[in-house]
């Protein structure tokens, strides 16, 4: 880490591709502005990963990510004392090296991580900007350019996973969800290479699927996996067959629930 | 020694069947292949004591049959039929033979009407003397399904059940004229709704209207005929998918309803005609592939009559299919008046206008027209009561649909208090093995719920009764109580070992032990061996959990076990429970235990064993070791009860265990699949509530438990001595988390 930032490889080097919905572009440069912490919400394969790439790329800050787990603990964010041949050496986790150096720090999946794990962002989200370090008697004051973000999928939490109500509190939120059909079909034609109108197809037969959501699917297809097929299709394999690879077979073994999605596949493509 | 030897010795020993058996005897010594096979159904026959006049009936039949191996198959299938339901029934079978065919496999029919008569022995006598006029009209597939279709209607009305089985009831005149159609288009409809909600988001409902031909559009609500009559039964399911997209498309593009004043009948039936094509090209520009789907229902031909109804299944051929030719100049004005007002194709005033225009063509061309007779064609198509404001549906057609909402009604009869109305069928003993308890004071009414109809698609609500019923206390088994000690016991060990919240110097961990790193550093550097266990790990014990246990006390739980002990699997359950809540009590987790059984969804009955907050003590080991097999499994009731339950209990993690021995099962009941359908509706409920939901089902019903539960949430339990092992493995897995 001898490079001008001590982040340098968390630098987002290419612009990723990102269609925006809505203003959710300006929301967040607004928001970042202020270092207001977000959270984006919205179902798994809509654009929330890609946003905060394409988001960091643009604003030019260091990303880190961390992807949620159930065992994670406190340590695995803010860091740990390591061995080494002279003693101990305290070793950041990522929380604490976006603190120090000042990155948008991104908490994918929040809600997988246990809630007494989360906490520890408190002391960062609230206008003392401080993070703790118990282990090394240290306060490390944020840098001015750390961001919290955190992501969070409203669908697929039952009540034993939700964030705890005094860590939602110090969120904005941006809501996203699949994007319009117009969208979306430029996001699926961009991403796979595929021409408009077969693009325009996948994504009519996405909508189909996201119908059957609650009725029989927990949640319909994603914007990811309309590219998925897409990306398919483009290899050359035939549109129905990409669509049942892609849309129908990973999400549900119901044989019923598979019908009924074929046949609407059926029905779109001409 | 052969079967064969065995039966002479026997009948040699009884004078009245001698000469009977003498002259089957002489047909088998011609077929010498079958003789064993034959000789064990004769033996079957003595063996569920059916009679000498069933046996003499047997081997004349057999004689007279001259079909050594079919009347192996014959009086087998005789035999079952008497353990079930008599020697009465069986004889009726046996004379039925020679009325049988013979060039089709019988087993499945043979297996529905046993299976039948365990249901409904009453019955069985009746169904068995018309069981060759059946099966000539529904095939041995479909004999199931006409008998299942009788369940359904009267499963609780015997006079009437008879009279089905009989055939005199109007519903089995139907169903025979069905041919085993409809149980094919009954499977098909749930995919056949899943498609139609996904196209356009709507929601519908399907019924079904016995000997209706045409669909019938009640928004929400498409009303199926029993069967489409004509089609193959592979087709069904094709007819069912494009009648749902058909319904679709007026429901996404229709405009209300016409009025059919001052309009003549054929103006009636050629607007409805256009506004069909009108909606269906709508449809089909959003979503071309419909045109496949529809396509092959449109087989009509120019060179049909010319008659009203032909000219009129060629021009909706002609409007739908633009590849189609038809010399016909009144389908070519038909198109030239449609082609005109594509631009117009968002209003459906131009299906009026078209059928006015057409329909005085017609009376000019002199063409009569019978309203009476007229019946839509393709058949995917709704008969069009649905498009027109106050039009009389053809009287025919109304009394059918009657029919089945009596038939409805019949089986939804309300009942008053969660008392069962006892003018119905007094002096009716409960339907199967199920044994009676003395209902009075014992139970009390705690709730009524929903329950779901997946043919529906639809929650009923308020359509159980849920009591709760005292259990009397049993003697808890010294042997159980011995074993379950000395696992309780291993099982407190193990979770003490994890109770301390840190765990200092350890080989591994996620963090430094500090205190040890500095220990073990001062070690090495005064050049001594350092210990190297420095780390230290948190083990989390975070067991805020509430844990609903729902012991399954049906009557099938009364079967052996099959373990060496001579268990029954209730026994292996409340084992299971007794060590899973005497190791829970050790540990301060709440958890409560219910027993449940059913007798018909007004009489679901919860057996509370041990609130959450009580503690384990000699009167609950006592309650649970009272917990009796009898009634049947409505799982989805149990399962919403202990939704209702739980829902009061603050808890980080709230869950709802099942041991059961089986499917969802109930006596007012006959579609296994709708208890099956409902259950799982339930486990989603809950799901949403927060409310996680585990089974441990044993005897293998594999299939519908991982329906029910989802394949994480339902473990088979091969061994039943292996359930308690399971349970707490189940518990601390979950506990752990």
């Amino acid at each position: 880490m001898t490079g001008s930032h001590p982040l340098a490889r968390y630098m987002v080097a290419e612009c990723p591709y990102y269609r925006p919905a809505g203003n959710e572009v300006e929301v967040f440069r607004a928001a970042h502005a202020e270092r207001i912490p977000m959270m984006l919400k919205g179902p798994t394969g809509c654009g929330k990963t890609r946003f905060i790439e394409h988001m960091a790329h643009v604003l030019g800050t260091p990303l880190i990510t961390v992807a949620c787990h159930e065992d994670m603990t406190a340590a695995d964010l803010v860091g740990r004392y390591l061995l080494d041949e002279t003693g101990t050496v305290w070793q950041d986790g990522p929380l604490t090296l976006a603190v120090r150096y000042g990155a948008i720090l991104y908490l994918d999946e929040v809600v997988e991580a246990r809630q007494d794990t989360t906490v520890v962002i408190h002391p960062l989200t609230d206008d003392r900007r401080i993070l703790p370090l118990e282990k090394r008697n240290e306060i490390v004051k944020a840098h001015p350019d750390f961001h919290l973000v955190v992501s969070y999928n409203p669908g697929y939490q039952s009540a034993v996973k939700d964030l705890k109500e005094s860590t939602k509190q110090r969120f904005v939120a941006l809501d996203f969800d699949y994007p319009a059909p117009a969208i979306e079909a430029e996001i699926v034609a961009h991403e796979s290479g595929l021409d408009p109108e077969t693009a325009r197809v996948i994504t009519e037969i996405g909508q189909r699927s996201r119908n059957l959501r609650g009725h029989g699917l927990d949640e319909g297809a994603s914007t990811r996996m309309l590219i998925q097929a897409g990306r398919l299709a483009a290899r050359g394999i035939p549109l129905r067959e990409a669509c049942q690879l892609a849309l129908v077979v990973p999400v549900t073994d119901d044989r019923d629930m598979r019908q009924a999605l074929t046949r609407a596949i059926d029905a779109c493509i001409a | 020694m052969a079967a064969i030897d065995d039966l002479r010795r026997l009948v040699s020993a009884r004078e009245r069947l001698a000469p009977a058996f003498a002259e089957a005897d002489a047909h088998l010594s011609s077929q010498p292949e079958w003789a064993d096979a034959w000789a064990e159904a004769a033996l079957a026959l003595m063996r569920v004591n059916a009679g000498a006049a069933c046996h003499v009936a047997f081997y004349l039949a057999t004689a007279r049959l001259g079909d050594a191996g079919f009347a192996a198959r014959l009086g087998a299938a005789a035999a079952a039929l008497c353990r079930e339901a008599g020697a009465g029934p069986a004889r009726v079978l046996i004379e039925q033979g020679e009325a049988l065919p013979r060039d089709t496999d019988l087993a499945p029919a043979f297996a529905a009407l046993v299976d039948f008569a365990g249901r409904q022995p009453a019955a069985a006598e009746a169904a068995a003397a018309l069981l060759p006029r059946v099966l000539a009209a529904t095939g041995a597939g479909g004999y199931g399904e006409f008998l299942a279709a009788g369940l359904r209607a009267y499963g609780k009305d015997r006079a009437r059940l008879l009279a089905y089985v009989r055939l005199e009831d109007p519903l089995a005149k139907a169903r025979l004229a069905d041919q085993g159609l409809s149980g094919a288009l009954r499977r098909a409809v749930p995919a056949a709704l899943g498609f139609a909600d996904s196209l356009w988001g709507q929601e519908w409902s399907v019924r079904f209207a016995p000997k209706a031909q045409r669909p019938s559009l009640a928004l929400p609500i498409l009303v199926l005929p029993e069967a489409f009559a004509g089609r193959a039964a592979g087709d069904q399911g094709e007819i069912a998918a494009a009648a749902l997209a058909h319904a679709a498309a007026h429901r996404a593009f229709g405009a209300g309803r016409f009025d059919p004043r001052r309009l003549k009948p054929v103006q009636v039936a050629l607007t409805s005609l256009v506004e069909d094509a009108r909606v269906e090209l709508l449809a089909m520009r959003r979503f071309p592939g419909l045109r496949r789907l529809w396509a092959p229902f449109h087989d009509v031909t120019p060179d049909t009559a010319r008659t009203v109804p032909d000219l009129m299944r060629r021009m909706s051929r002609a409007l739908f299919d633009p590849a189609y030719e038809d010399g016909e100049p009144w389908i070519a004005k038909a198109r030239a008046l449609f082609a005109e007002r594509l631009p117009r194709i968002d209003d459906a005033a131009i299906a009026r206008e078209i059928g006015n225009l057409l329909g005085n063509d017609l009376g000019q061309m002199r063409l009569s027209f019978n309203a009476k007779s007229y019946v839509v064609e393709p058949c995917y198509r709704d008969d069009h009561a649905g498009l027109w404001t106050s039009e009389q549906p053809p009287d025919a057609e109304a009394s059918e649909i009657d029919v089945a909402v009596e038939a409805m009604r019949r089986t939804e009869q309300e009942v008053e208090d969660g008392k069962r109305r006892e003018d119905q069928a007094p002096g009716e003993k409960p339907a199967g093995r199920a044994r009676s308890v003395a209902a009075g004071d014992e139970t009390v009414v705690i709730g009524r719920l929903p329950e779901w109809d997946y043919a529906l698609s639809k929650a009923r609500q308020d359509w159980v009764t849920v009591k709760s019923c005292r259990v009397h206390p049993g003697r808890p088994r010294p042997l159980e109580r011995e074993r379950a000690a000395a696992r309780v016991q291993a099982l407190i060990r193990g979770a003490r070992l994890g109770l301390p919240k840190r765990l200092k110097r350890q080989a591994e961990g996620d963090q430094l032990d500090i205190d040890a790193a500095i220990a073990g550093a001062i070690e090495r550097r005064s050049g001594r061996m350092p210990d190297e266990r420095v780390f230290q790990r948190v083990s989390r014990q975070a067991r805020d959990m509430a844990t609903l246990l729902l012991v399954d006390a049906s009557q099938s739980t009364s079967d052996p076990a099959g373990g060496s002990d001579g268990l029954r699997i209730i026994d292996r359950e409340i084992e299971a429970a007794s060590v899973l809540a005497a190791a829970i009590d050790g540990l301060g987790d709440r958890l409560a235990i219910e027993g449940f059984a059913s007798a018909g969804r007004e009489d679901v009955r919860l057996m509370p064993v041990k609130d959450f907050d009580d503690a384990f003590d000699a009167l609950a080991e006592a309650r649970l070791a009272g917990l009796a097999p009898g009634l049947s499994t409505r799982l989805g009731a149990a399962l919403r009860q202990a939704g209702r339950r739980l829902a009061e209990q603050r808890a980080w993690r709230r869950v709802a265990i099942v041991i059961t021995d089986g499917e969802p099962f109930d006596v007012d009941c006959d579609d296994a699949r709708y208890l099956t359908e409902d259950a799982r509706h339930a486990v989603q409920e809950l799901r949403a509530q927060g409310i996680d939901a585990f089974a441990l089902g044993m005897n293998g019903a594999t299939a519908s438990g991982v329906r029910i539960f989802g394949r994480g949430g339902f473990i088979p339990v091969a061994r039943a001595e292996a359930l308690t092992a399971a349970l707490a493995g189940l518990y601390f897995r979950l506990s752990a988390r």
